[in-house]
């Protein structure tokens, strides 16, 4: 039923699972032939095996990301890696370091942003099961940082199933409404959907860290040293991109030279100051800038809807 | 709230003036502000959810009136799509016209529809980019902050055993509840009670423009000392000329600008997200290119991650290390 | 040729619109055609007032957009022309604006309209219209976020309105 839609969305669908397919067979899949040949030693990880009970409440953890329970707040808060890796740690016993792996994933989805349903990957699925796998695999920071990418992926197509699939329900509403009923299009708003997305985002995240979190966690510790400094060398990287990603809505005109300064005094300061520090100095610049250049900047708007509203329009104008 | 029969709680049955009580407008935003994306579809979006929301309202105005309930019902399930926060004041000034439709008052079916579509596209580029692009990074930023992770980056890679300050994601989602209700709060009640007049007057004031302005200086300044503190990117590239050993990393790079490459890394970056290429896709190349570049083909297979100075393009950590590299766990 | 791009979006003047093709584009006027929202004061007060500083938006009924674009063709200025519906690119063209490319954004479901290509759905009077466009030698593509890659409307475009089987 997944299947659904027609020609393209299917096809595009297909590539991306190809893209995770070869993204895993890159990770995963050469690595391994190399260390199988190599037999480098490896001294055995210490691996934190993830109980059932576990496994069900990270499952329930995901639904809930992107449920409406949590006051609809679930896609500022438990959708992002920050707050999904300190609940994990907090299931996982360990809330401090999964407060820290939260924070790194979360780097990667910094600008992350979703306009008229379309998703660029999911930080939810990452956020969860990769610090999941990073905490049961003491994963180092990078490669908790790759790991969260194949995984985020996966979860474009738990975000295309449940946009797909609520389709129908959207038309079950619709009838509701020709018997003027008006809890038919409420429980079409509510209970089909979340059963659906009950269904397509507990079930295969309970089962899936339940029986792979560690094992992914064993075969990354058991890449060879260089292949780990690939992976140590992605986590000093792939930052760039969530930053780059957030700079495509802000980088633009007067306050592009804010970026350069704040690289400059984070970078002279020898990262002593804390972001916070930076914030405050930004929220001072930023009012400054604001009195000195807002006005030319929000009246540049104003003349020109005076000018392009045709007489007539500009004559009610005066009236009111 | 989610009463089965239409006719059960008709509570108008009264003459006179339809009015929206306060208890009325309040849930219907408790509605839009839980289940606003519930039933979030590729076909129509937000479309059900603009209609669940409008139910308290329909219920009061027309409850008991079978035609105008199903009328009311249709009307709000054509395609909707804003941001669920700044966009409540399209709710605010729809429960607006629909009473003083209830009331008597021209208003058509079209008028309704055409404000609710007229102002979706507006006020999601307003929104998205005030709470998704600017609030929301900002605050993570301030979260990842407060976690500690900066300090563990500079330090090593490693962050087993390591415990980052829970705090961090604790105040993000304290601030952002604070912002995203608070927001929905405020368009809906204000939508509400000024009508349309409220959103031309918030426009003109060119208060959204400063906001937008000040809010991207700072997020600017934000993004800059981000890139210093988590973009790493160190080549382990060595040259033999002659006796010496030339390192391209301190010996070329670091002279003509210290952290030259994280700052080309992240402005090449934006440049070719901007021209178009997907995020995903980037992610997927830049893992690539770090394992590619992490193959130690120039010299020895590094004992420890942080000696691959000198047999790698690429160097995790740190630039290599001086005379040898210590002999850090992994 | 300046004119840079006509879309036809149900949304009209949204985010994408202007975060990712006002800016790609490199256009210096966003031209909005639709008769409804040009009678109407306050949407149209809207949509120039919500345009992010620096982005200046013009909002006509379809006639009047002909002109307008017909003028801004012979200016050096390039226009992005936001419509809600192909039957007023159909009518532009018909009266002399010589538009080689249309781009389909966004037409959201409705009760006359059915699935066209994924989330783009489409009226009967809709269809025949690209078709006819198409004739006139408009290129009719699907292109919904500039992150896709353009659907010739001719790939899906059905004789009837029905769906397209694949």
């Amino acid at each position: 039923m997944v299947k659904n839609p027609k020609g393209e969305r299917r096809l595009s669908r297909g590539a991306k699972i190809s893209l995770v397919i070869s993204t895993l067979v890159v990770i995963i899949g050469i690595p391994t032939a190399v260390q199988a040949m190599t037999l480098t030693e490896v001294e055995p990880s210490t691996t934190v095996t993830i109980s059932l009970f576990q496994s069900i409440l990270i499952g329930l953890g995901y639904y809930l990301s992107q449920s409406p329970w949590i006051a609809g707040l679930s896609f500022y808060t438990l959708n992002r890696p920050l707050v999904a890796g300190l609940l994990v740690g907090v299931i996982l016993g360990d809330p401090g370091q999964g407060a820290l792996i939260g924070a790194a994933i979360n780097l990667i989805y910094l600008g992350f942003i979703s306009a008229g349903g379309a998703i660029p990957g999911d930080p939810g699925l990452a956020g969860w099961v990769g610090t999941t796998i990073a905490i049961a695999g003491s994963l180092n920071y990078g490669a908790a940082l790759a790991i969260a990418v194949p995984i985020g992926l996966l979860g474009t197509v738990v975000w295309n199933a449940r946009m797909t699939v609520d389709s129908a329900f959207m038309h079950m509403a619709d009838r509701a409404a020709d018997r003027a009923d008006i809890g038919g299009v409420v429980r079409a708003n509510i209970l089909y959907p979340q059963a659906w997305l009950f269904l397509i985002t507990f079930v295969p995240v309970t089962i899936a860290v339940f029986i792979g979190a560690s094992f992914i966690g064993d075969v990354i510790n058991g890449f060879p040293v260089w292949l780990l400094g690939g992976l140590a060398i992605a986590g000093g990287i792939l930052p760039a991109i969530g930053i780059a990603m957030n700079m495509k809505f802000i980088f633009l005109g007067s306050a592009i030279p804010y970026f350069f300064v704040g690289y400059l005094v984070m970078v002279v300061l020898g990262n002593e100051v804390s972001i916070m520090v930076l914030a405050v100095i930004g929220v001072a610049l930023a009012f400054l800038h604001v009195v000195f250049l807002g006005d030319r900047v929000s009246n540049a708007s104003k003349p020109k809807s005076e000018k392009l509203r045709s007489d007539k329009s500009a004559e009610s104008e005066a009236a009111r | 709230m989610s009463s089965t029969e239409t006719a059960t709680s008709g509570a108008t049955a009264a003459g006179g003036e339809k009015r929206i009580t306060r208890k009325d407008l309040l849930m219907s935003w408790l509605i839009w502000t839980f289940f606003s994306h519930s039933n979030y579809n590729y076909e129509r979006l937000q479309a059900s959810a603009f209609a669940h929301a409008m139910t308290p309202i329909i219920k009061r105005l027309y409850g008991g009136d079978k035609e105008q309930t199903r009328e009311a019902l249709q009307r709000h399930l054509v395609f909707f799509n804003t941001s669920p926060d700044f966009g409540a004041v399209i709710h605010g000034v729809t429960i607006a016209m629909e009473e003083q439709k209830a009331n008597g008052e021209e208003i058509t079916d079209n008028a309704i529809t055409s404000t609710k579509t007229g102002l979706m596209g507006p006020m999601a580029g307003i929104g998205d980019t005030i709470g998704q692009g600017i609030v929301v990074p900002l605050l993570i930023a301030l979260g990842i902050s407060i976690t500690g992770l900066g300090a563990q980056v500079q330090q090593s890679g490693d962050l087993t055993g390591i415990t980052g300050n829970p705090l961090g994601p604790i105040l993000y989602f304290i601030l952002v509840a604070v912002f995203s209700i608070g927001v929905t709060y405020i368009m809906y009640t204000q939508g509400y009670k000024q009508g349309r007049s409220f959103v031309t007057s918030v426009l003109k004031s060119g208060l959204m423009d400063k906001v937008i302005l000040g809010a991207s200086v700072l997020g600017n300044i934000v993004l800059g000392g981000l890139t210093a503190q988590f973009v790493k990117v160190y080549v382990g590239w060595t040259v033999q000329a002659g006796e010496t050993t030339v390192r391209i990393q301190q010996d070329v790079l670091d002279k003509i600008l210290p952290g030259l490459l994280p700052l080309a890394l992240v402005v090449l970056t934006w440049w070719l997200l901007k021209r178009g290429w997907h995020p995903i896709k980037l992610l997927v190349i830049y893992v690539i290119v770090c394992v590619v570049g992490a193959i130690p083909f120039m010299g020895p297979q590094p004992q420890y991650i942080t000696d691959a100075c000198g047999s790698s393009i690429l160097q995790p950590y740190g630039p290599c290390a001086d005379p040898l590299p210590p002999a850090e766990g992994e | 040729m300046t004119l840079s791009l006509v879309r036809v979006d149900d949304r009209l003047i949204h985010g994408q619109v202007i975060a990712v093709w006002y800016r790609a584009l490199g256009a210096d006027v966003i031209v909005v055609a639709d008769d409804e929202t040009a009678a109407d004061e306050f949407l149209s007060d809207v949509l120039v007032l919500a345009a992010p500083a620096g982005v200046e938006v013009e909002v006509y009924t379809v006639d009047d957009a002909a002109a307008r674009i017909t003028e801004l063709a012979e200016s050096s200025d390039r226009a992005f022309v936001l419509v809600r519906s192909p039957i007023s690119v159909l009518r532009m063209v018909e009266q002399g604006v010589p538009i080689p490319l249309l781009n389909i954004g966004g037409m959201g479901a409705a009760s006359n309209r059915s699935k066209l290509y994924r989330n783009i759905s489409a009226s009967a009077s809709e269809i025949d219209a690209m078709h006819a466009l198409e004739r006139l030698g408009t290129k009719v593509e699907i292109r919904i976020v500039a992150d896709d890659s353009a659907v010739p409307f001719s790939s899906v475009a059905p004789p009837a309105t029905n769906s397209n089987g694949v």
